[in-house]
């Protein structure tokens, strides 16, 4: 399925897709994201995820203002040659918005998306094993805590690796698969 | 990602260490100024205290070597190397050929704070190689060293000029007031130095007549317990800066320094030194193979790596599993205690091991068969070496980590099974290898070494899954899953001990003992050669084998079964609670039941034998919750009623055979000799732990009988009394 931009209004709010041209929203993106995320994030950072994955960064603002007040950003890839992943980088919501279900709204639409446009097998994220919050809202899309990982944060606090299992190929050990990935000519 | 959340980026505060505002007075230190003992000793302290900081996981950067003293030290070492530079003079400062004035207080830091600074550093560089050789980056310990070298080159012998210095010229001033506080500083840097000797120290295991020295450590313990107790002055302006920062080769982000209380210092440092001390003076009183296993299980790998610092982690391996892979640093070596595993199993005198018993059937050619066979086991027996090898690798790590290792080894070990069955079978059509000797069953090969591979594959796979629930991996609604799952291995694993393991034993003895009518049969060389083959066997091999079967018999097949009923019956009230959780039905899953079923049994998956039972069967097995839905009013009591007697009479039946388990374990002098370590603490714990699980349930079951059906409940987890069974209940909404 090609990619097109998304552009959706549920009741007062506009999701919609980041635009690699605003510097304007590459600046709100990371002040929303530097405000309320623990992790400093270097500009890198974005670049990383902007100049590959355009597509699967979603943006909320009012339907009549420009203010972005929500933001997830995802990129998508094969792992280890083997399987096609989705992953969801940051997820991040003005405070005052939160509770009224943008964050679930932003990650079923990010999902959906990444199976749409690159037939995701997996999704995945990584989240602090003390927040609730996200586990929950995860959880209820059927993600599944796969691995804890020992002081995965700068905090020191351990992480939960959560997957979202799409297609059957998920479920076969990653030493089972055939490559999906071309081999280059002379390469072995 | 991780990258880019570390990187540094210009003009950006949290991320450019430029940025970082210094006070002239951080940047004017200067660390070869004198000062009074009283500073020199709050300095010791706080060094201390940072220093534990770094040990408690957080970067040099920001604790030890935000301290002046050491950064200065460490930069003029940086000159040349010798301990003679590492001085606290700076060159930035002073001309070159300045030397500190002759004042007294002047040699309380250039003789008693260096001697103190240069040991505390070099005990750092000792728990560097510690968590560079063994433990995991920034998970365990981090050891970004910013390019300077803390002694790593120098031996300890080379640093402890220095502090002897300090120690002798301290000993002088015995009426300076806070000599005593300096002085213990010193002496606690002293013995800890020390610990570089304990990690290489040789242990005869299984046989060691002495135990080993201990002193420095009892002797650190008492120091800390004193110095607990004092207080100390203010430091000096500026000491602690982020002046390193900004001036040393840093690639990372801006950081405000950390460090720690003395109390949180003392205790940490007291409950690294105890817990070595605990290895050291345990490992020697370990009698055989069999207790070796219940302490890296128990001891090791639950107890330490729940409570011990992740130093005292890397320093058991070190000190655990040698270079050259020997044990300890004797004779016992990781392949000759794989094959002591083997046989207090089910490998004793197995013909497949001796070569010289190799009397080869079935071909024309046998020297070559011979030399392919022999090939054959010498790979299978280098493969067994590298797969216990890993799975004693385990117990020193976190508790995540052991996890992810073992959820690795489950393949190794799987395809290492495999690889035994082949070898065993294709041996065996040679004539090579045990038989089994069954009334009615014509001789078929023991595959004692397939079996106990197998053994082995079955404990790690049901420890993947108990250890899930430690780790809060499952969420409420699949506890029943996974408790379930747990309790078909434990099925398994009761049926191999039972059937096959317990049969390659019995045969062996039986095989023994037939030799008789062998022998009465064989005249000449042939019988004298029978005749002392069987004396060996009755003197070496028949001990072993009845040990085995008692073993097997009286502990290891009940404890399967008691774990067996125990996971079973978890998993039934667990699905009993889940029948009275009713909530609005907010199933946005976008995965389908059958999909999270094999995703989360993917670590299982792989696995040959046994194979992953289908999402249907586990349906099949647990529906509970679909039996009573079913039903409605007083038919549903019935059934309700029905089902919870079942499961409480599971849980009895559990807590009656963790009493058989016991009594035998007191009782059974074979078994006593072989497993009783410690005072039996850990299977004295276990038995609390299964039995009060069972209470704990047995409470929630009868709490279930009086529910009426009308409230509305969550299921929730709470800590249990064993980390592997955390206990489920319901929580009114």
């Amino acid at each position: 399925m090609p990619v097109a931009n998304v552009d959706l209004i549920d009741g007062d709010l506009r999701y919609y897709s980041y635009n690699p041209a605003s510097k304007d929203q590459l600046d709100q993106i990371s002040e929303l994201i530097s405000a309320n995320l623990s992790e400093p994030y270097s500009i890198y950072v974005y670049w990383y995820f902007f100049h590959q994955w355009p597509q699967y960064c979603f943006l909320v603002s009012e339907k009549s203002s420009e203010k972005i007040l929500g933001v997830i950003i995802c990129k998508v890839g094969p792992h280890r040659d083997v399987r096609m992943r989705g992953y969801i980088g940051m997820l991040v919501i003005e405070p005052e918005y939160r509770g009224r279900g943008i964050a679930k709204k932003l990650v079923k639409l990010s999902i959906e998306k990444m199976m749409e446009w690159d037939h995701v097998d997996e999704i995945m994220l990584e989240t602090e094993t003390s927040n609730a919050a996200a586990l929950q809202l995860y959880e209820l899309f059927g993600f599944l805590r796969t691995k804890r990982m020992h002081r995965y944060y700068l905090n020191g606090s351990d992480a939960y690796r959560l997957i979202l299992p799409v297609l059957d190929r998920l479920a076969t050990r990653i030493g089972f698969l055939d490559r999906i990935v071309d081999v280059p000519a002379g390469v072995v | 990602m991780l990258e880019g959340t570390r990187a540094l980026e210009i003009g950006n505060e949290r991320l450019d260490t430029g940025l970082i505002k210094l006070r002239p007075s951080e940047i004017l230190f200067d660390s070869s100024k004198g000062r009074p003992m009283d500073k020199v000793a709050a300095v010791m302290n706080e060094l201390l205290n940072s220093f534990m900081a770094w040990v408690n996981g957080l970067a040099l950067l920001v604790t030890m070597l935000s301290c002046r003293y050491v950064y200065d030290l460490l930069e003029n070492f940086k000159r040349n190397y010798k301990i003679e530079e590492a001085d606290f003079i700076n060159t930035r400062m002073h001309p070159k050929g300045y030397t500190p004035e002759d004042s007294e207080e002047s040699q309380y830091v250039n003789i008693v704070l260096r001697g103190y600074t240069i040991g505390l550093i070099k005990v750092l560089s000792i728990f560097l190689k510690i968590a560079m050789d063994v433990l995991y980056e920034e998970e365990d310990i981090t050891t970004r060293s910013m390019d300077l070298n803390y002694f790593c080159t120098l031996s300890v012998e080379q640093v402890e000029g220095p502090l002897d210095e300090a120690i002798s010229y301290l000993e002088k001033k015995p009426h300076v007031p806070f000599q005593r506080e300096a002085l213990l500083h010193l002496m606690l840097v002293k013995n800890l130095l020390k610990l570089s000797i304990s990690m290489n120290e040789r242990v005869d295991l299984f046989n060691a007549r002495e135990t080993l020295d201990v002193s420095h450590l009892h002797e650190s313990v008492e120091i800390l317990d004193e110095l607990r107790t004092y207080q100390y002055v203010s430091l000096p302006e500026s000491l602690f800066s982020r002046f390193v920062q900004v001036d040393c080769n840093n690639r990372h982000i801006p950081t405000s320094n950390v460090t720690l209380s003395s109390t949180e210092a003392i205790d940490i440092l007291r409950g690294i030194v105890t817990s070595i001390q605990e290895v050291l003076l345990q490992i020697p009183n370990i009698q055989n193979e069999a207790q070796l296993i219940l302490y890296l299980q128990h001891s090791i790998g639950e107890e330490m790596a729940h409570s011990a610092s992740a130093i005292v982690r890397g320093f058991f391996q070190l000190f655990f599993i040698r270079d050259d892979k020997s044990i300890c640093g004797l004779d016992e070596t990781v392949g000759s205690l794989a094959l002591r595993s083997m046989s207090s199993l089910c490998l004793v005198a197995n013909s497949i091991s001796d070569v010289d018993s190799w009397h080869i059937e079935n071909t024309s050619d046998a020297l070559t068969v011979r030399n392919d066979c022999f090939a054959k086991v010498s790979l299978l027996f280098d493969d067994i070496d590298s797969a216990f090898y890993q799975k004693l690798s385990v117990y020193g790590n976190n508790r995540c980590r052991q996890r992810q290792l073992l959820n690795r080894n489950l393949v190794l070990w799987d395809s290492l099974q495999y690889n035994a069955e082949v070898v065993e079978m294709h041996l065996s059509e040679y004539g090579i290898g045990d038989k089994l000797i069954q009334e009615g069953v014509p001789d078929q090969p023991c595959l004692a070494i397939s079996s106990y591979i197998y053994y082995e594959k079955l404990c790690m796979m049901t420890e993947v899954v108990l250890t899930g629930f430690e780790q809060d991996t499952y969420r409420p609604s699949e506890a029943h899953m996974m408790y379930w799952y747990a309790s078909e291995l434990f099925a398994h694993t009761h049926q191999h001990l039972a059937g096959r393991l317990k049969e390659i034993n019995s045969s062996k003895l039986k095989w023994i003992n037939n030799m008789s009518k062998k022998i009465k049969k064989a005249k000449g060389p042939k019988k004298e050669a029978l005749r002392s083959t069987q004396k060996r066997l009755v003197e070496e091999a028949v001990p072993i084998l009845e040990e085995n079967l008692a073993a097997i018999e009286q502990y290891l097949v009940p404890v399967s079964m008691t774990q067996y009923y125990l996971c079973r019956a978890v998993s039934m009230s667990v699905q009993l609670l889940e029948h009275f959780v009713k909530l609005p039905d907010t199933n946005s899953s976008l995965a389908t039941p059958e999909k999270l079923y094999s995703l989360r049994m993917k670590p299982w998956s792989s696995i040959g034998t046994p194979e992953l039972p289908p999402y249907e069967r586990y349906k099949e097995s647990n529906n509970i919750p679909e039996t009573l839905a079913k039903y409605e009013g007083e038919a549903l009591s019935r059934m309700l009623s029905k089902i919870i007697t079942s499961v409480e009479t599971k849980l009895d039946t559990v807590k009656k055979s963790v009493d058989t388990v016991m009594d035998n374990f007191e009782k059974d002098e074979k078994i006593k000799a072989r497993y009783h370590f410690d005072d039996n603490r850990y299977m004295k714990k276990w038995q609390k732990e299964v039995v009060s699980t069972c209470d704990s349930y047995l409470k929630e079951l009868e709490a279930c009988r009086h529910f009426t059906g009308t409230e509305k409940h969550r299921l929730r987890s709470k800590k249990g009394h064993s980390r592997l069974f955390p206990i489920y209940y319901l929580q009114e909404v």
